[in-house]
């Protein structure tokens, strides 16, 4: 160990580093699951927020804490957002909204 | 350093040294898993994140000086989901952390908790001093 590690470790550990999660993202007729990493995290720390079309994602750990907003589909129910974490893995599941999908609409003649 | 715990794409200029150190994680794709090693007051301490992982699917091994860490997760697609955005690597990697000092084998201890593995490895408290006797002939 050099003189340089040295006085790094002495001086006071900066509060948690900060970083952006990693994310999956699948798609199906039902709607969207997202998959964030938070290593570390536990359930208590995460908070998720949906507000005016964006889902925003902030958790801590003892060492880290992430951050992350993410532009919602318009046709995702904003209300019926869920989550839950395991083993480090966010999973968020966006129904779409029933009547957002496709629709025949009958055009009738006059 | 060559271990840091946030990804490389969370560092947009890198210096000149993680560039080159770049160059073998490029042949190894897969080596983004934040593992670090810290030394402890007692020993050191090994740390990877694996996000996902169960007990079962990590395995560590002690031989001679040597600790390795192995970690794979397999999760099957969800059937009828369609993955439009991937980030997160594979969660495969072998690590092995050689230490120049001896270490207490019987004494290592692992264990994984919210997807960080964290394995902790003993230093070897040095035997105490003998006293040989000497034979007369």
């Amino acid at each position: 160990m050099n003189t340089d590690t040295k006085t790094e470790t002495a001086t006071p550990t900066p509060a948690r580093v900060q970083r952006v999660p990693r994310v999956d993202v699948w798609r199906a007729d039902e709607g969207f699951r997202v998959l964030a990493e938070l290593p570390g995290a536990q359930a208590e720390s995460v908070k998720l927020t949906a507000e005016r079309g964006v889902l925003t994602l902030y958790a801590e750990s003892p060492r880290h804490s992430w951050k992350r907003s993410f532009e919602l589909p318009d046709d995702v129910d904003a209300d019926a957002i869920a989550a839950r974490l395991e083993k480090g893995l966010l999973e968020i599941s966006m129904p779409r909204v029933p009547t957002a999908r496709s629709r025949q609409i009958r055009v009738v003649s006059a | 350093m060559f271990l840091t715990p946030w990804p490389s794409y969370a560092r947009p200029f890198p210096s000149p040294a993680e560039l080159f150190l770049r160059t073998f994680n490029e042949a190894n794709p897969r080596h983004d898993h934040a593992v670090t090693a810290t030394e402890v007051e007692d020993g050191w301490e090994l740390s990877a994140e694996i996000p996902s992982c169960s007990v079962e699917d990590v395995k560590i091994e002690v031989k001679g000086d040597t600790v390795t860490i192995h970690a794979a997760a397999k999760a099957p697609p969800p059937a009828g989901w369609v993955l439009v955005r991937r980030e997160r690597p594979e969660v495969e990697f072998t690590e092995h952390f050689r230490f120049f000092k001896p270490i207490d084998v019987d004494h290592v201890e692992a264990a994984v908790k919210d997807g960080v593995l964290t394995v902790k490895v003993p230093r070897l408290a040095p035997p105490a001093a003998r006293v040989i006797p000497v034979a007369s002939h």
